[in-house]
């Protein structure tokens, strides 16, 4: 926003920094009570443990195999969304309510709908087992509960940068030759591709940090299906100090990506 | 203004084309119903007063818009039924509508591009239309980098390097700051004297109109109440709006 | 819990055979209709109770018992992996009473001196060997489960059951790959139910609780390792009369037949 010439805008008022600063700390303090606990002299031999590694390897990995496929999935879905609003009321809230259902619903309820679906005995598990293909316990099945609790972070921001952006330029592409494929690609994509970019981050960051629905879904067994939040978790019952370390792992690489992300933290927002 | 406009289609006909409509577009206020016949080398003018439908029936005729009723044609071309991306109609918004994420060259050489060309072989075509337009020190410049009078020369350059067989403008002097529409509208009125194809200019400036084109129609509330050369207009105003219009000058 | 007023009398706490002796008098129903005849209760308050998993069932009924006998007295129970409920304490999670499945969770929390006194051992626990009702890759004993291509189910060795499971496993010299290592035991014991693995090694005492949602299939007892539970009120009780008395509850005749009724062994 530009500022007129000479015009000054008040600043917030002390009440609405005092209570800025409250929830600050709420957010900042526990991270640096992980921080100030860490176990630094062991640090070294604890990161190089190969539980460690594994559970940092196979965290990666289906982090960005899951976002991909939000990405994959999840634009079009964007798409749709955006586009419902011209819909009439209760198929328009239908959809908007299927694809926020992975955020009210508690991760691990999350998991168990997908073992009763997916499971070898699910609803359509049982015929996938008939032909040799069981999903639990399985990577892939890891990959599946990310993907189900992050798809709405990625829909939700590519649906938000479709509404923000002035979609009228894709009438100009049209009137230039392009057929709707191409207005997609080299117009739409282009156009909401801050967005995207927020959206996968967000969608990336949600995935790390699965838990509930991972072990109910997919178990917990170190290399296959024992990511980082499920290591920690059981390594703080019985040592402290290791599942510390593996939470500053899960923090530093939480911090890289939204480090990585530069200007753009939300669709329309910039930093 | 170079001399040799690359503004002649490979291939085509030494015959003009025209563009014939008879339309009808339902609006939730009232219907439009509108006949027209443009012919090459004679710009129209579609004036009325706001809200009147003009916008609405250049959309119908990019293709943005579906017709109620009614036909479209485009020299011996049939486009009723056409995709806009197949009726081979330039338009040049009234906001101009750049692509943002392109460069000036990249947005001139997107039309060139759909019609099939690679990147490269589109940049290098688009090369003479940057030229022409004035545009050659603008090449890396983004949209939100230009002047309004730039961005509609621009806006124009990137319409007519599609080579398209009919040319829309809606409003074209709209989203120009005052003090340089004057000159602007020299500029334009140039340029499209060197554009063989049918024109449609949709104002609601008695200086558009008379700078710009050759006949005139007036829409009123959907419906056409007169129409002919500003010289006619001039002579015998049709209607309260017309007679207001010609006093404008 | 509604409160009543105290009525003035001698109060002599009872324990044991009392107790016994005022659940088969005392009134009916939490409504807490008047015409108590037993004497004024100075417990009151609220006692809570972190269990381990196995406990879920039997500590539920004696808690919902106990209420009935005391009923100024609220007992709040949570159940999980004692490793996890260790954790929790020695991090200061306020509590009143701890009851672990096996000796080396409880430890955690004694070395800590969060612990009031000594804790007791009162009951005993072995593994089973549980399969879905279909028994879809037919195991008939614990030997099965090395076969490659059965998909078994355990705890993680970091809790009481899965530590169990690997000495048992090593005492029958079997060499068992798993799917998944769970975090409690009733986690391995849904996965049983719901037929996504051909097998799971659990408490007996969940083996009965699932009832026929499980097929059991028993384990001879030489082979078994045996889980032995204690007890112990936590230093930190903000109720510490309340607590001793549902211990005390829970030790008692009462207590114990209840926990033989769902399983438990005798220590």
């Amino acid at each position: 926003m530009r500022r007129s010439a000479g015009i000054r805008r008040r600043g917030p008022a002390v009440a609405v920094w005092v209570i800025a600063g409250t929830a600050l700390a709420l957010l900042v303090l526990p991270l640096l009570a992980i921080l100030l606990s860490a176990p630094w002299p062991q640090l070294p031999a604890l990161l190089a443990a190969p539980e460690t590694l594994q559970a940092l390897g196979l965290s990666v990995l289906t982090g960005v195999i899951s976002t991909a496929l939000c990405l994959v999935l999840g634009i079009p879905l964007a798409v749709v969304l955006a586009r419902s609003v011209s819909w009439p009321v209760v198929p328009r809230r239908l959809l908007r309510a299927a694809v926020t259902i992975p955020l009210v619903l508690p991760p691990v309820v999350g998991g168990l709908a997908l073992l009763l679906l997916l499971g070898r005995n699910g609803v359509l598990g049982r015929y996938l087992a008939a032909i040799g293909i069981t999903i639990p316990f399985t990577t892939g099945a890891v990959v599946i509960a990310q993907t189900f609790v992050a798809m709405p972070f990625l829909v939700f921001a590519v649906e938000g940068a479709l509404r923000g952006a002035d979609r009228r330029v894709e009438l100009a592409a049209a009137s230039l030759g392009a057929s709707r494929w191409q207005v997609f690609r080299s117009v739409t994509i282009p156009l909401v591709a801050p967005g995207i970019a927020a959206g996968a981050v967000l969608c990336f960051a949600r995935a790390l940090g699965e838990f509930g629905a991972t072990i109910t879904f997919a178990g917990s067994y170190p290399g296959v299906t024992r990511t980082l939040p499920i290591a920690s978790y059981l390594a703080s019952q019985t040592d402290l100090n290791q599942s510390i370390a593996l939470a500053l792992v899960l923090l530093v690489v939480s911090v890289a990506v939204l480090l990585g992300l530069r200007d753009r933290w939300l669709p329309g927002v910039r930093g | 203004m170079n001399a040799s406009a690359p503004s002649a289609t490979p291939g085509a006909t030494s015959e003009f084309p025209t563009l014939c409509a008879s339309l009808e577009v339902v609006r939730p206020d009232f219907p439009i119903v509108v006949e027209l016949e443009v012919a090459a080398g004679r710009p129209l003018a579609l004036v009325g007063p706001n809200g009147a439908g003009k916008t609405t029936v250049l959309m119908a005729l990019a293709g943005h818009l579906p017709l109620k009723r009614g036909s479209i044609r485009l020299g011996a071309r049939d486009i009723t039924a056409a995709p806009a991306e197949a009726r081979r109609v330039g338009v040049v918004f009234q906001d101009f509508l750049l692509f943002p994420h392109l460069t000036v060259a990249d947005n001139v050489a997107y039309g060139i591009r759909m019609r099939g060309s690679r990147l490269a072989a589109a940049r290098v075509a688009a090369l003479p239309w940057l030229e022409r337009f004035d545009l050659a020190g603008l090449t890396g410049r983004y949209p939100h980098e230009l002047s309004g009078g730039q961005a509609q020369r621009v806006a124009l350059a990137r319409a007519l390097a599609a080579e398209p067989e009919a040319l829309l403008l809606d409003e074209p002097m709209a989203s120009l700051d005052v003090e340089v529409r004057d000159e602007v509208r020299a500029e334009l009125a140039g340029y499209l004297r060197d554009f063989d194809r049918p024109t449609v200019i949709v104002t609601h400036s008695a200086a558009d109109v008379m700078a710009l084109a050759a006949d005139v129609v007036v829409l009123e509330r959907g419906a056409v109440t007169q129409r002919g050369t500003w010289a006619r207009l001039l002579q015998a105003p049709a209607t309260p709006y017309v007679t207001r219009l010609v006093r404008r000058t | 819990m509604s409160r009543r007023p105290v009525r003035p009398a001698r109060v002599s706490l009872v324990a044991g055979v009392a107790s016994v002796a005022l659940l088969l008098t005392a009134c009916s129903g939490p409504s807490g209709a008047a015409g108590s005849t037993t004497a004024a209760d100075p417990l009151r308050g609220t006692v809570v109770v972190l269990a381990a998993a196995s406990l879920t069932e039997v500590y539920g009924d004696l808690a919902a018992q106990f209420e009935k006998l005391h009923p100024n007295v609220t007992i709040t129970e949570s159940f999980g992996g004692s490793s996890a409920l260790a954790a929790q304490i020695v991090q200061g999670a306020p509590a009143d009473l701890f009851a672990t499945a096996n000796e080396a969770t409880m430890k955690t929390v004694t070395d800590a001196g969060l612990g009031d006194g000594a804790p007791v051992v009162y009951a005993t626990n072995v593994l089973t060997l549980v399969v879905p009702p279909s028994n879809p890759a037919e195991v008939t004993a614990v030997a099965d489960l090395a076969h490659p291509g059965v998909k078994v189910a355990l705890c993680d060795a970091t809790v009481p059951c899965g530590s169990s499971a690997i000495a048992l496993l090593a005492a029958e010299h079997l060499s068992v790959t798993p799917v998944t290592l769970e975090t409690d035991v009733k986690a391995v014991l849904t996965k049983v139910e719901l037929d996504e693995v051909d097998a799971g090694l659990v408490y007996a005492t969940d083996a009965q609780t699932a009832g026929g949602t499980v097929k059991q299939i028993a384990i001879p007892d030489a082979a078994n390792v045996v889980n032995r539970y204690p007890i112990v009120v936590l230093s930190r009780s903000t109720n510490q009369a309340a607590a001793r008395a549902f211990e005390r509850f829970i030790l008692s005749a009462t207590g114990l037949a209840a926990l033989r009724k769902a399983g438990f062994g005798a220590p």
